[in-house]
């Protein structure tokens, strides 16, 4: 059994993970980089261990100072939560090698599905169909460009190693290619420390949806239920719900089943999973395995009242599956919405900075997993994911609307986040249809509302009482004093107890 | 109290009145009570206008402009006394030159253009790195490249100007 876990990763899913560690009754430890000595995840652990300097390289991806460090803290398990080492099977192998527990799958299921390209030859095998595209990787532009030419553009880079979008370009056109590569392969190169890149047919506006599966290390496989995942940026995931507002029973134990196989064929046990294309017909390809726990995991745990984490852990202890595929029975609707800091009206890009001021939404079936807390100061080198928001309801629109109602109560100052972005995208007609694509965002035109009249009223009358206070420091504009007369007031106007809390 | 608000294309003027310990606001012809408090002691609040609440965030700008800051939006301003009915108004900035500044902080890995290069609207730039994610930087408008502030390998501040278009 395990008594101390350690957690090679940051942010909310080290938290998350050491949430769960601590539930069963396992000592949760942290490791944090130099940018990350006061984030949340390091505050809330029960101990931890600096890891390096703040470049992923020298410390979130140092392998061997991660091992050194458990052997250290006298850990017994290593989980690696999603990102950076989380599908590097060399690392699962030298975890293994220095006795400890390695939380996922097998070194060598790892690989196999790590290549993208193995994984793909494998799924042919099996009989589950894939997307077409390049055999092996490209290592040149002009290689890339005759495979290109063949297949017919537009067409879809992606890196060998990838995954969260990273590496990944879409090309349009042959003159496009060249620099588009060059920008693939160095971002593959910078995030997975491989540079491969491979080809595949750019299928035009599919869904994306994905299947959840756990498996032990007796053969048993159990999938868990579909997500979709269609609404993405940049090819990364911004909300994910169950089920997919088109899948039918039939189709979902025909991808479920596929999935299940694939599992087989490939040794791998832990959680994992299958992700697929899926067109207009409700055809569907597979386009590759995460060999990790996802960052969207939780749709899938409200729906099932289950606990994946713990069920990953349960399966690295070498405990068998407590449930099989006819004990699932997924229940209601649930909706994830990924808060990110970054400006949607500007393209998206990154905007870090001090959190200062934050309040996040609670209430029924309301979960955020949350890596950040008022005065924190979300650091420069990592993804911009500050949290993810997920609602439940009975229905769909019981979902959405609990969403809506929780977007609407999480309040974030001092950095640019999606928050608008969500209530913007949730209320649209189409996304209400459920008609939805992995093209989805480039057609959905956002432009946050002008609140001048508003921002005027605002503005003047912080600019009266500064100026009736002209001893006040600057953007101080209330006594220490008066806090007692303001909660006062706050508390007689009622509902508002939850600002104060 | 009278106030000149000036944003970048128009203004609005506002009035405040204290009547009896609470006060009201006259803006567009609407008039509202408000009621203004701070929820960190600092420099966030909510204004409750004829009850209803609106949080903001203020900060006041070392070029003299304040910033009003909603969850989903933030507002530029600058805000004078009024004296006398139509108020003080300026002008707003004069169209010039073009500067491109950097939307955040991070590292230039890469600079496709060069001084006195004629650009397209939409033209590739520069790439700035920055939370592991390439960016394009791209020109805003047509034009000649007039400026070129940093070079490969260099890093920017958020805002910093990284080249002027005129």
């Amino acid at each position: 059994m395990i008594q101390r876990l350690l957690v090679a990763n940051r942010g909310e899913i080290s938290l998350r993970i050491g949430r769960t560690a601590r539930d069963l009754g396992i000592e949760y430890i942290a490791i944090y980089s130099d940018a990350d000595k006061n984030a949340l995840h390091v505050i809330l652990s029960d101990r931890a261990y600096r890891v390096g300097p703040p470049e992923s390289e020298r410390s979130y991806l140092n392998m061997d100072r991660i091992i050194s460090i458990a052997k250290e803290a006298g850990a017994d398990a290593i989980h690696p939560g999603y990102g950076f080492l989380s599908e590097n099977a060399e690392f699962a192998q030298k975890v293994i090698e220095a006795g400890l527990i390695f939380i996922g799958p097998p070194p060598e299921a790892m690989r196999l599905m790590g290549d993208k390209l193995q994984a793909r030859k494998l799924a042919q095998k099996v009989g589950v169909p894939t997307v077409p595209g390049s055999k092996e990787g490209i290592s040149t532009v002009e290689e890339g460009i005759e495979i290109a030419r063949e297949i017919g553009f537009p067409v879809l880079l992606k890196a060998a190693m990838g995954g969260g979008g990273k590496g990944m370009r879409v090309v349009r056109e042959e003159q496009e290619f060249a620099s588009a590569f060059k920008l693939a392969q160095a971002e593959a190169l910078g995030a997975f420390g491989d540079p491969t890149i491979y080809i595949e047919k750019f299928i035009e506006n599919p869904r994306h949806v994905e299947m959840q599966i756990i498996a032990d290390k007796y053969g048993n496989v159990v999938y868990l239920g579909e997500r979709e995942c269609s609404i993405q940026r940049r090819h990364q995931k911004i909300i994910e719900e169950s089920p997919s507002p088109i899948m039918t029973p039939e189709k979902r134990k025909e991808m479920g089943e596929a999935a299940v196989e694939l599992i087989k064929a490939a040794g791998y046990y832990n959680a994992g999973t299958v992700e697929f294309l899926v067109d207009n017909d409700l055809n569907f390809y597979f386009l590759e395995v995460n060999a990790r726990l996802q960052v969207e995991h939780p749709v899938t745990e409200v729906r099932l009242g289950m606990d994946l984490v713990k069920e990953q852990i349960r399966v690295a202890e070498g405990e068998k599956l407590s449930f099989t595929q006819k004990d699932i029975e997924p229940r209601g609707w649930a909706i994830e919405a990924r808060i990110y800091a970054e400006d949607p009206a500007n393209n998206f890009f990154p905007s870090p900075g001090k959190i200062t001021f934050l309040r996040e939404p609670n209430g029924p079936y309301i979960r955020v997993d949350s890596g950040i807390y008022q005065g924190y100061e979300v650091p420069i080198y990592y993804d911009p994911m500050l949290s993810k928001l997920i609602a439940w309801g009975e229905d769909r629109e019981e979902a959405l609307n609990r969403l809506e109602r929780a977007l609407n109560e999480y309040i974030v100052f001092g950095i640019q986040t999606a928050i608008d972005f969500h209530k913007k995208i949730i209320n649209d007609e189409r996304f209400r249809r459920g008609d939805i694509h992995t093209g989805f965002l480039n057609e959905f035109h956002y432009s946050p509302v002008e609140r001048k009249k508003e921002a005027a009223l605002a503005g003047s009358l912080v600019f009266s009482i500064r100026s009736a206070m002209p001893s006040e420091p600057k953007g101080e504009c209330l006594k220490e004093s008066k806090w007692k007369i303001i909660g006062r007031e706050l508390a007689l106007k009622g509902g508002f107890d939850e600002i104060l809390g | 109290m009278k106030y000149w608000v000036e944003f970048e294309d128009g203004g609005f003027e506002v009035s405040i009145i204290d009547e009896n310990g609470s006060k009201r606001i006259f803006l567009n012809g609407e008039s509202s009570e408000v009621e203004l408090l701070s929820l960190d002691g600092k420099n966030t609040y909510v204004a409750f206008v004829d009850g209803r609440p609106l949080i903001f965030q203020a900060n006041f700008k070392s070029n003299g402009t304040l910033e009003i800051s909603f969850p989903d939006r933030t507002h530029e301003m600058t805000i004078v006394k009024s004296i006398g009915r139509s108020g003080e108004r300026r002008k707003a900035e004069q169209k010039g030159p073009r500067k491109v500044k950097s939307p955040m902080s991070g590292l230039i890995v890469d600079v496709m253009t060069e001084i006195g290069r004629e650009v397209k609207k939409g033209e590739a730039l520069l790439v700035l790195e920055a939370m592991k994610m390439r960016n394009e930087i791209k020109a805003p408008r047509d034009g000649v490249v007039k400026e070129l502030k940093v070079s490969k390998g260099q890093t920017v501040e958020a805002g910093a100007v990284l080249l002027t278009i005129e």
